[in-house]
């Protein structure tokens, strides 16, 4: 049986139209996380098509145990940092909207009380031009600003 | 191949491994060694041995679940699981008794220097055997004294447009701790681990089980990012009726398998298949890995929870294409425009500060989204994405938040309760006068005129479709038509998305009156659809085709045509197909070719569609008619 559905998908690619296969280098900002994970369409989708997935999976695995050597008042910035670099476009886009899954979470990671956070979602979109200056902003800086936006409410 | 850096620690909070202890049963080993002489230890974990015979516990389903054992074509059993190192016995792996044997003597005496890697099983053993308290090894690994989730979902994301390939998907396991955001549950997703970047070598592999297949942790954002920005996949979340204490086994196991490899076969030991394991590990008694074919189909596997009664509630999460075609579909053709005009920069985002709130926003909104997803789709550098999203956001951020900005996106139906995966089909059909009875069988999945999805799902998915013609009189049985796969993807295009349908297959067919025996046939091609709406989804392709098979002038015969089709609704529970091709055959047996028809279904019920098709065909001198009808039953 599967010999006969390797008959059948290499069929498949033959016959399907040829599709490059191409790299591009990533800078760092907005747009860098979800780059670095693309290969090109045919790559997608084999990927997809196949249940495979290609080897962007280590992620967040290893970075699990950062932060082990720290002390407990740092892990909490350790959080928002890697949350923070790894959303940077949903963050930016739901700040810039006032509301959003992202900025949920980002409070939940901030420790922001339910209360509170209507004035925090609105102090950071009215901010927004402050925490980012332009799009080669780096996660850290973005973090910095929010957390001297968050004293401040 | 890249090694996998499992681990369980995310999970966690990453604090939670400050405190590097001597792990406990090492602590404990030292106590049992000291405590009473090595010769009776023995003979105490020699008891347990005993009484796990007398018990029958190599024979306990749980057991065979722990170790993903089975019976291959009901012979011998077999784990599936590959890598040596889970097993404690050398024979462990085709042999069960032999493996409870060495798995007591081995996790009881404490000779293990970390129980975690061995924690599901030493501690389902210690609950069936209930030693005396203290003489052996407590059945508690530290690294996951503080993971105890509070629900877990089957996250399944749907195959999305322009990839109908993607039929095969994927699902994947969250779990929640003590976080309340769903962005922030963990992500427990098994997939085949590799670097190769030839597809053909890739699927090759893949179909053969060449590639480990290994669980890992990962945060459930970058899965939402994968599928929900990059892939634009529909997601579906699915709620397990699990309680905590089986969500606690459930942990268990996932860390065991922890750097654990199985040979990972696209069809059927696939990630969706797998996942199963988790599930069964969570709950004692429960059976859904026995209830697949040869093939695991994503969507097969939420239907088996369903069934087993296990799925409490099921979330959307629409993909970010499907979040604009809504966003678009409460604008005016007017914003419509100026959306289109600020998004290529013919306009201004500062245009839209003039406007009523609620009007700006959902204009503004539709166009940052559509920058996203041009940007994902690779229609603009990282340059530019970067200065004309900040720009919009800039503009966006002076708007303030309106509570209707973004009104709920409706809920398609749920995939699994859409009808079966495969279908058996039977009816008659009259070609040039004479008729047949018709016997067709598709393993898999859906084609252009299903009723049950909408017209803006132009897709036809066919797998191993295999139709018998019986008759007419006096001709017996033959083979009409073997579809291997047969692939038509039709995304519309409109002002905000610009995608090329395609189309690919590959089968053999033997028309009735041609007289040429069977030919195999292989097309391709590509081409443009419209519409999608209330009127329709219409398309034009250039489609290439090319025949083999003895019945043709020199064995062969190479050209292609052009189709025109209009897929539309007649009433609700019906689709149709009306299409006409020509063209004609350059190389090898030379001839014109061209076919008209109209084909549709009928929904009965979920499981019963009424197929009614009709169609004239002229090819190689030769034309042939024919209509027929045919009752589906999918299961």
């Amino acid at each position: 049986m599967k010999k006969f559905f390797a008959a059948v998908l290499i069929g498949l690619f033959v016959a399907a139209p040829a599709f490059a296969v191409n790299r591009d280098n990533v800078g760092c900002g907005l747009g860098s996380m979800l780059l670095e994970e693309k290969d090109g369409l045919l790559w997608e989708i084999m990927a997809t098509s196949t249940n495979g997935t290609s080897g962007n999976q280590t992620f967040g695995i290893t970075s699990g145990t950062l932060g082990c050597e720290k002390p407990a008042n740092f892990a909490k910035r350790e959080q928002l940092d890697r949350f923070v670099a790894d959303n940077m476009d949903s963050l930016a886009v739901d700040i810039a909207m006032g509301e959003g899954e992202t900025l949920g979470a980002l409070a939940e990671l901030a420790e922001v009380d339910e209360s509170r956070r209507v004035d925090f979602f609105v102090a950071l979109q009215m901010n927004f031009d402050t925490i980012y200056p332009n799009g080669k902003v780096a996660g850290t800086q973005v973090v910095d600003q929010i957390t001297d936006i968050l004293a401040q409410i | 191949m890249r090694k996998p850096d499992f681990c369980i620690f995310i999970l966690g909070d990453p604090l939670l491994q400050n405190n590097k202890k001597m792990p406990l049963p090492l602590f404990l080993f030292l106590i049992l060694i000291f405590g009473f002489s090595g010769a009776a230890a023995e003979e105490k974990v020699e008891a347990l041995v005993l009484q796990a015979e007398e018990m029958k516990l190599a024979e306990h389903s749980y057991w065979h679940v722990l170790y993903h054992y089975h019976r291959p074509l009901g012979m011998g059993m077999k784990s599936r699981i590959d890598d040596p190192s889970f097993f404690i016995s050398p024979v462990g792996r085709k042999n069960p008794k032999e493996e409870m044997n060495a798995a007591i003597r081995f996790l009881f005496s404490g000779s293990a220097e970390n129980i975690c890697p061995y924690i599901a099983r030493y501690h389902w053993l210690y609950e069936q055997l209930q030693p005396e308290p203290g003489l052996f090894p407590e059945p508690v690994c530290e690294e996951l004294k503080d993971i105890h989730p509070t629900s877990a979902r089957v996250v399944f994301p749907t195959y999305f447009m322009n990839s109908p390939a993607s039929m095969f998907g994927h699902t994947l396991m969250t779990l929640r701790l003590d976080n309340t955001s769903r962005m922030l549950d963990k992500a427990v997703n098994y997939s085949a681990f590799t670097q190769e970047t030839n597809g053909f070598v890739f699927a090759f592999k893949g179909i053969f089980g060449f590639y480990p297949g290994y669980f890992n942790v990962l945060p459930y954002y970058k899965k939402i990012q994968e599928y929900g920005e990059i892939n634009q996949r529909d997601i579906w979340e699915y709620r397990l009726d699990l309680e905590s204490h089986e969500l606690d086994a459930m942990v268990r196991h996932i860390r065991e398998m922890e750097g654990i490899y199985s040979d990972y076969y696209f069809f059927d030991e696939n990630c969706s298949f797998t996942l199963m394991y988790l599930v069964e590990a969570a709950r004692p008694g429960l059976n859904l890995t026995d209830a697949f074919p040869l093939w695991v189909i994503p969507v097969d596997t939420i239907r088996v929870l369903e069934k087993a009664g296990l799925i409490v509630e099921a979330e959307y999460r629409p993909s970010r294409a499907t979040i604009i075609r809504h966003r678009l579909s409460h604008l005016s053709s007017e914003d419509q425009k100026l959306a289109l005009d600020i998004l290529e920069g013919r306009e201004q985002s500062e245009t839209v500060l003039d406007m009523e709130a609620l009007r700006a926003i959902r204009i503004l909104d539709t166009v940052i989204d559509c920058i996203r997803y041009r940007f994902v789709k690779r229609k603009m550098d990282q340059d530019d994405y970067q200065k004309t999203l900040l720009q919009a956001l800039r503009v966006r951020s002076r708007l303030g938040v309106a509570d209707d900005a973004l009104p709920p996106v409706p809920e398609p139906v749920r995939p699994e309760k859409l009808h079966g995966s495969s279908r058996l089909s039977a009816g008659v059909q009259v070609s040039d006068g004479k008729t047949a009875g018709i016997l067709i069988y598709r393993p898999a999945f859906t084609d252009l005129t299903d009723p049950d999805y909408p017209e803006s799902d132009g897709i036809r998915i066919v797998f191993g479709e295999t139709s018998l013609r019986i008759g007419p009189e006096g001709e017996g049985i033959q083979l009409d038509r073997f579809d291997a796969i047969d692939i038509m993807s039709l995304s519309p295009r409109d002002r905000f998305f610009t995608p090329l349908s395609w189309a690919a297959g590959i089968g053999l067919e033997g028309v009735p009156g041609e007289g040429r025996g069977r030919l195999l046939r292989i097309s391709g091609g590509a081409g443009f659809a419209w519409g999608g709406g209330q009127y329709g989804l219409s398309y034009f392709m250039a489609l290439p085709r090319f025949f083999a098979g003895s019945g043709l002038d020199d064995g062969y015969s190479l050209g292609g045509v052009v189709r025109a089709g209009w897929i539309f609704r007649l009433f609700e529970h019906s689709k149709w197909q009306a299409f006409a091709e020509g063209g004609g055959f350059g190389a090898g047996h030379q001839s014109y070719a061209a076919a008209a028809g109209l084909e549709g279904s009928v929904r009965l019920g979920r499981n019963w569609h009424l197929g009614f098709e009709t169609m004239h065909e002229e090819r190689w001198g030769q034309s042939a008619f024919r209509t027929g009808m045919a009752l589906h039953w999918f299961h």
